[in-house]
């Protein structure tokens, strides 16, 4: 039964008018993810009208189309101008943008999108393995084990500090600080807000971003006063290619990485790369060049990234409950065309389902043949004079953090944390703990909250939170001490 | 360097004055009015929530019903309840017909209840109409229905965001004068999140309008009462939702008038779901051209296709009132005396969900 529904979602979806509606979404959600600030999210809603007066396949092959592969597209900014295309891609930029400014932006590209298609095939694999425990699968997490995932995440903090965990830890509060600002997760009370209302929601995580890498980087070049690639060249797109496969294990843990924060709803995708990200520096041999343009720090996030899609399918089809913005507006689309996720759908229309899948492979695969095709001309970009590349980096900049709220304050916020960015990397303080607390820490605070209001103190004895909490003891106190003494021993 | 510079200006210039053109509208007519205008439809929700989605249909179907068929164009301005888009909308707009806005319920809660952010009054703006789904159903486990009236056993587990959603004055109703055994949990984000915690069992009551079917529909818990939709100070139930009873019902069904300071604080509380999304133009908009306006939304309104795809993106109930009809819905939102309001703050702070 299981082969002929996927049978039947492959020639549904093979239709040229389902290619050509896929192709669209793939061409478009492409454009839209190398734009910084708009997101696929937005794409969607705008296509919405659209998309419900299409047929249901033609509905899937669409949208899921933009949705599949806004994670691809968005390494262009990231790698060429420290820009984060979406919330998906701030950790490329750690080892991304100093290989273009070593002049091997072609090879980031060729590795990004190789392991991107990769991940993302991997992710529609593992959805596929996983629709007959599908339900008990996302059941199986609840707000203690939540926050123990939050807490892993946050212990990621001292991976990313380089020789400076006291730093990075104090940078980690920093970010964990910015998180707090805004109207607290449980009661609304608002905490910083100094009467503005600016302030309710708190600063978004992408001005965050931009302000912590992409303007430090840009003011650094125009001191400099040279191109962002600042050698003549270091490799190419093919070498990229190669890397991807020479590094195909470290690629295979970070998609798994990627599916498994995508299934829990909640989490989000700019935990996904940092998780594998950190993952890669604690796991990974002769660790030194992460940080300065070393690909495998480009293959960790972005083999992640794409699976998540195929990860945060399982909750939408699971019980119709969206694991993303972009799969919420997704899900209102297929109920206005008759696709209804939830339960009876992988009983009734199994075949659609399947049809979910091919598209998540098929759309990664365009997006790969497209994305490889632009990269070696976009990587041209970081070879242009700094007086040409430095102002369009500024002004997009200056756009990505307008589109975050329409509000003239999103720039004042962006100045403010440039200001703090600028100095951290001319002090040689590490920078990636401030985005990762930011973007954990409202997560950390809520679901603590949640566990100890539901059960007390009782959570921290739940066996899963227990597994999870020996797990995480390990791979952040025991794995680095044996490393450590491997090391001395070897000395 | 000099040279360098200048060239590094020019770039910047260039680029920033390359966005400006592309920005700026250029065409102008003065016969029928909106002829070749472009009308900037401000929301004060985030992409793809219930206010922009509202916005997105409105946008879709308003111009066809305005003389001279004008543009709309959407600019979504999320954030501080909505604050940040009414603040300015409130204080800056143009009276002319060419900037409007959409907001939801939660902003007449903010100006209810005299939070410090809020800079406007809503009764002053123009009011060109509203459109809303009805009230939300508060959904109940099956361990929980055990519990719910036995003050003995341990308290029916209620998740909330933030105990500011209006079916949250429901479940406070419903302790006040029917001694629900609840205990809050606050903190969740979404529906999504609840309905999940519901079915790992960390929650036992809710409320919602769309994941409450497939719990019942898997036997997991059932509707115990619902808002429903209140129009002219009446309760129905929803079309959707025919089996679950309104909380006026329940009362009467236990013999207890809807009456008294509780009764009105739970209107107070529910009243501006009545309005969900307003739809309004900054103050002094002149009456020809808000004739324009509300006569257009009143065709929206009973649009079929309009009605076709709000059911479908929506929800299967619409209400839809315009003009003088908001204006007085939204003065009864905004009208509850001083006692009512001391009455419902005590009732949060009993349940510890007061902001």
């Amino acid at each position: 039964m299981m082969l002929e529904a996927a049978w039947q979602g492959l020639t549904g979806i093979l239709q040229p008018q389902m290619l050509g509606l896929m192709l669209l979404g793939v061409v478009l959600g492409s454009i839209v993810a190398a734009l910084p600030g708009i997101g696929g999210a937005v794409l969607i809603s705008i296509s919405l009208p659209f998309a419900v007066t299409l047929s249901p396949m033609a509905c899937i092959a669409f949208l899921l189309g933009i949705g599949a592969i806004t994670n691809t597209a968005n390494t262009f900014p990231s790698v060429l101008m420290a820009v984060p295309g979406s919330a998906g891609s701030q950790a490329t930029i750690v080892d991304g943008y100093p290989m273009a400014q070593k002049g091997e932006a072609a090879r980031a590209f060729g590795a990004a999108y190789t392991v991107s298609a990769m991940g993302g095939i991997f992710g529609a694999l593992v959805l596929t393995l996983s629709l007959p425990i599908l339900r008990p699968l996302v059941l199986s997490f609840g707000s203690p084990e939540f926050f123990v995932l939050c807490l892993w995440g946050v212990s990621m903090v001292g991976v990313l500090s380089g020789r400076a965990p006291l730093k990075g830890i104090a940078v980690g509060m920093l970010g964990i600080f910015i998180a707090m600002i805004g109207l607290d997760p449980k009661s609304g009370t608002a905490r910083f807000v100094f009467d503005q209302p600016y302030l309710w929601d708190g600063i978004n995580v992408m001005i965050v971003a931009l302000g912590v890498f992409a303007i430090p980087e840009t003011i650094g070049m125009i001191r400099r006063a040279t191109s962002i690639a600042q050698t003549e060249y270091g490799g190419g797109l093919k070498e990229g290619i190669k890397d991807a496969f020479r590094h195909w294990f470290l690629m295979l843990r970070c998609a798994a990485i990627g599916v498994w924060v995508g299934f829990i709803p909640g989490l989000g995708s700019s935990v996904a790369d940092w998780f594998a990200y950190a993952h890669a520096i604690q796991t990974e041999k002769n660790k030194e060049n992460f940080g300065k343009g070393d690909v495998r720090g480009v293959i960790a996030p972005e083999s992640a990234n794409n699976a998540k899609e195929g990860g945060a399918l399982i909750p939408t089809l699971a019980f119709g409950i969206p694991g993303s913005t972009g799969l919420a507006l997704t899900l209102i689309a297929f109920l206005a065309v008759g696709i209804d996720p939830g339960p009876k759908m992988l009983t009734e229309h199994l075949d659609l389902v399947f049809a979910m899948i091919w598209v998540l492979v098929i759309s990664n695969l365009m997006a790969t043949g497209l994305c490889l095709a632009l990269g070696k001309p976009m990587a041209r970009i970081s070879f242009l004079p700094y007086y040409v590349v430095a102002p369009m980096i500024i002004v997009l900049c200056f756009m990505a953090a307008f589109a975050a709220n329409f509000d003239w304050l999103d720039l004042v916020a962006l100045m403010v944390i440039s200001a703090i960015g600028y100095l951290m990397k001319e002090l040689g303080w590490p920078r990636p703990p401030m985005v990762v607390g930011v973007v954990l820490g409202e997560k950390m605070e809520r679901y603590l909250w949640l566990s100890t209001a539901r059960y007390g103190l009782s959570w921290l004895l739940d066996p899963a939170v227990i597994v999870l909490l020996v797990l995480l003891i390990s791979s952040v106190v025991v794995a680095p001490l044996i490393q450590h003494r491997r090391a001395k021993k070897a000395a | 360097m000099p040279k360098r510079l200048s060239l590094f200006l020019l770039v910047m210039a260039l680029v920033i004055s390359g966005l400006q053109l592309g920005a700026t509208d250029t065409v102008w007519a003065e016969i029928p009015y909106y002829e070749g205008k472009t009308i900037t439809l401000i929301t004060s929700g985030a992409p793809g929530g219930g206010t922009d989605l509202t916005a997105r249909l409105i946008a879709t179907t308003l111009p066809k019903y305005l003389p001279g068929n004008p543009r709309i164009i959407l600019r979504s301005k999320p954030g501080g309840g909505g604050s940040l888009a009414l603040n300015p909308f409130y204080v800056r707009a143009k009276p002319d017909g060419l900037t409007l806005m959409l907001t939801s319920a939660g902003s007449i809660g903010l100006q209810f209840t005299k939070e410090k952010v809020v800079k406007y009054d809503l009764n002053k703006m123009r009011h060109i109409g509203h459109a809303s789904h009805g009230g939300a159903v508060v959904v109940i486990s099956n361990a929980g229905m055990k519990r719910l009236l036995d003050p003995k056993a341990e308290p029916v587990v209620c998740g909330s965001k933030g105990g500011a959603e209006a079916w949250a004055y429901l479940n406070m109703l419903g302790q006040e004068l029917l001694g629900w055994n609840l205990r809050w949990i606050l903190g969740f984000k979404s529906a999504g999140s609840f309905s999940l915690a519901f079915r790992r069992g960390e929650i036992d009551m809710f409320g919602d309008s769309r994941m409450i079917k497939e719990l019942e529909e898997e036997g997991k818990g059932k509707g115990l009462a619902q808002i429903g939709i209140f129009k002219k100070r009446k309760f129905v139930r929803r079309s959707d939702f025919s089996h679950v009873p309104t909380m006026e019902e329940l009362l009467l069904k236990a013999g207890k008038k809807p009456d008294g300071l509780a009764w009105k604080a739970y209107l107070a509380g529910v009243a501006p779901l009545s309005i969900y999304k307003l739809f309004v133009a900054p103050p002094g908009t002149p009456d020809a051209v808000m004739k324009l306006l509300v006569d257009a939304y009143e065709k929206t309104g009973r649009d079929p296709k309009f009605v076709e795809s709000w059911k479908k993106i929506i929800g299967p109930v619409l209400d839809v009132g315009a003009g003088s009809e908001t204006t007085e819905m939204l003065a009864d939102c905004l009208s509850a005396d001083p006692e009512v309001v001391a009455y419902m703050n005590e009732m949060k702070r009993k349940n510890g969900i007061l902001r």
